[in-house]
């Protein structure tokens, strides 16, 4: 049962290197290969007992449902939140994340200004001045429209962090939904719905969110958030797959089965929770592509055109015209976005890192 | 090989049709339907029925999707309604593909020829301060968009130090022949080297721009996959017969080291072509990218059609290859 690599020594867990059903293999090796951490995180145990709550993150508190008790005398689980806690890299981008988090909820409150509202509108000359200086209780000037740079960036953080957690989440729900089933059931309906996951695979990603953000008759919010919803589905469909079908053949599984557990219940209680340990790592990491993926569609025109509530992406978007005499209206926000991604990358490729038993050495 | 060549053949065969039909349906998504779609602004009720009934919209939908596909394996996608109205939009991409070729290819020599060095030796000094520079930078070089990179190079390369041209693709004042479309080519078979260096010159910024992501993706397989090597059994044996370094690095570490970064260069080309949609704007550079660009702004669909078609076939097409090398570097897998 136990599938750590100490025990099997001069063997890696992964396999070397898996040839192709098809066509870009790699990317789906990788998530292949992700998805088979949630086999080490997961194993035979009381389910449901998240006792953890010094929680920074989900993962420790979901993953942790599924407590090793074994391997070293300590849950893997345990052992990487012990390493985490003094891993600098992770503790960096939690710091981040916490930043941009508290800044998210209360940016409108701190900001100087309204963000909607123009007190420098008459600084604002089309021709001579397109963009008012900075001067005394505007510490980075206005806009183009004469509203206060400084506090549509704070209170930017809000829309920044709904464009990229919803988009998250619903790549995660899409993806969710057919993993589960193509994992659960298997068979036929695993077919068809791996070789379509596979075809969206195989565009590349921003140019599927642009084909779907152009299907809208008008952009908004909401077209946004949904193409790049989209594009992560192929991904977390792949990756919980993975980790159902790994689970399918483990024995936690198969002693539910044994014992008459009917098979929804297997499935939702004892494959789900135990897959969701690379899937959550993985939502980390989507996050910050999401912000990111936020700010080209808003390049391309197909960005949010209301721009009252301010959001990063969209304001270093619609700061392209002027971005050859003004650059600091696109660094500003474009700061943020890069300092936000990188956090959350940290934050990913720590967890990532500190979950693979590999790295339990 | 052959055997899996043509498996390989077929399963590419079943995406290109999951392909269309997804074409297929995006096309009838679009707001007013394809008719108003493909006429753009100079519909009227009498156009849209004569093109209604051309496209055989009254038929029954699988007889539409026949057609459909009849149509564009003949490269057929109707005439461009936005971007260069009238001209035929499969026309547009042939003359801006090879634009992009070109900028892709720049793209990816820097990346590689940057990325699998850096790597190697990130990875052989690891914890050195060139691994934790370059690990950083990479994380760094993933986290900022690509469209900025490119503005900023603009900015301070282009525009302030004067060093490089803003935009376009050659001076418009060298009159320089045309063979193939390719201009750096162009300008070396037929040995005007002014209109070679100034396409060159004009590549550079776009470029570097473009290689941020696949040189970050690229820089840390290469270090992952080194330091996973090192750790090998053969390894250890080949430094226990005393083989020279030099001898253990080409043939034990790199060789096996770099097979994974082989398929990632091929998957790269996704984010080559997603990156040049946003770079090529940046820089006026008229390839397929900025068509796409402009398709979306213009909305303009059957450019936007043929061109997501072409970037989803160019990705299909380079991954097969790369698999294909892969299957040649690697015999395990011929085998499967």
């Amino acid at each position: 049962m136990n599938q750590f690599p100490e025990e099997t020594p001069g063997q890696t867990p992964e396999r070397p290197s898996e040839p192709g059903r098809f066509f870009g293999n790699r990317k789906k090796d990788r998530i292949d290969q992700l998805a088979e951490t949630a086999g080490h995180t997961a194993s035979p145990s009381p389910a449901g007992t998240g006792t953890v709550t010094d929680t920074v993150t989900d993962t420790v508190t979901v993953a942790d449902a599924g407590r090793v008790a074994g391997g070293e005398g300590q849950s893997l689980i345990a052992s990487a939140w012990a390493r985490l806690r003094r891993n600098p890299i992770f503790l960096t981008g939690a710091a981040i994340t916490f930043v941009f988090v508290v800044l998210a909820v209360i940016g409108p409150w701190i900001a100087p200004h309204d963000p909607a509202a123009q007190p420098l509108l008459d600084q604002v000359r089309p021709q001579t001045n397109p963009v008012p200086q900075a001067q005394p209780g505007f510490p980075l000037g206005g806009d183009t429209v004469g509203r206060d740079l400084f506090s549509r960036l704070l209170v930017g953080a809000r829309q920044t962090l709904i464009v990229g957690v919803l988009a998250t989440l619903g790549g995660l729900l899409g993806g969710l939904i057919l993993g589960t089933l193509a994992g659960a059931i298997g068979g036929r309906v695993d077919t068809v719905i791996m070789r379509i996951v596979d075809v969206m695979l195989s565009i590349p990603g921003l140019i599927l969110a642009v084909s779907i953000a152009a299907i809208a008759a008008s952009p908004s919010q909401t077209t946004v958030i949904i193409a790049i919803a989209v594009v992560q589905i192929p991904i977390f469909a792949r990756l919980l797959r993975g980790s159902m079908l790994g689970q399918r053949a483990s024995d936690h599984v198969l002693a539910a089965r044994a014992l008459g557990v009917r098979p929804r219940a297997v499935v939702f209680r004892h494959m789900l929770p135990n897959s969701l340990g690379p899937v959550i790592v993985q939502s980390t990491l989507v996050l910050a592509t999401a912000i990111i993926e936020a700010a080209g569609l808003s390049f391309l025109g197909l960005g949010n055109p209301d721009d009252r509530q301010p959001e990063w992406g969209q304001m270093l978007g619609n700061a392209q015209q002027l971005v050859g005499a003004y650059p600091h209206l696109a660094i500003y926000p474009a700061l943020c976005i890069i300092v936000v991604a990188l956090g959350f990358t940290l934050m990913g490729e720590s967890l990532r890192e500190a979950l693979d038993p590999k790295s339990r050495r | 090989m052959l055997r899996y060549l043509v498996r390989r053949l077929l399963q590419m065969g079943g995406v290109v049709v999951v392909l269309s039909m997804l074409l297929f349906m995006w096309l009838r998504a679009l707001p007013g339907g394809p008719v108003s779609a493909l006429l753009g602004e100079r519909s009227t009720p009498e156009r849209a029925a004569e093109l209604s009934h051309a496209l055989g919209l009254d038929q029954p939908i699988y007889v539409q999707y026949w057609n459909y596909v009849t149509r564009i394996a003949q490269g057929e996608f109707g005439p461009s309604t936005g971007v260069l109205p009238g001209r035929d939009s499969f026309e547009i991409f042939l003359t801006r593909f090879p634009a992009t070729i070109e900028l892709s290819i720049l793209a990816m020599l820097l990346a590689v020829t940057f990325g699998i060095p850096l790597g190697y030796y990130a990875a052989r000094r690891k914890n050195s301060w060139l691994d934790n520079v370059s690990v950083m930078g990479s994380l760094v070089g993933v986290a900022v968009p690509v469209f900025f990179l490119a503005f900023m190079l603009k900015h301070w390369f282009a525009v302030e130090l004067q060093w490089l041209p803003v935009s376009g693709r050659q001076d418009p004042t060298i009159d320089a022949t045309r063979v193939t479309g390719f201009f750096v080519l162009d300008g070396i078979l037929t040995q005007e080297w002014d209109a070679a260096w100034d396409a060159v010159r004009h590549l550079i910024l776009p470029a570097i721009a473009l290689a941020s992501i696949p040189f970050a993706v690229i820089f840390r397989i290469t270090r992952a996959s080194v330091l996973d090597v090192v750790e090998e059994d053969y390894v250890r044996t080949a430094n226990a017969k005393g083989l020279t370094s030099r001898v253990i690095r080409g043939r034990h570490i790199l060789r096996n080291a770099l097979l994974p970064v082989v398929t990632t260069i091929g998957l790269q080309t996704g984010a080559l072509l997603a990156g040049a949609v946003l770079t090529e704007r940046v820089f006026s550079y008229p390839g397929i990218g900025q068509a796409l660009a402009s398709g979306i702004e213009l909305r303009d669909y059957p450019v936007l059609q043929v061109l997501i078609l072409a970037a989803a076939a160019i990705f299909v097409v380079v991954n097969l290859i790369v698999d294909m090398t892969y299957a040649v570097i690697d015999p395990r897998i011929r085998t499967r």
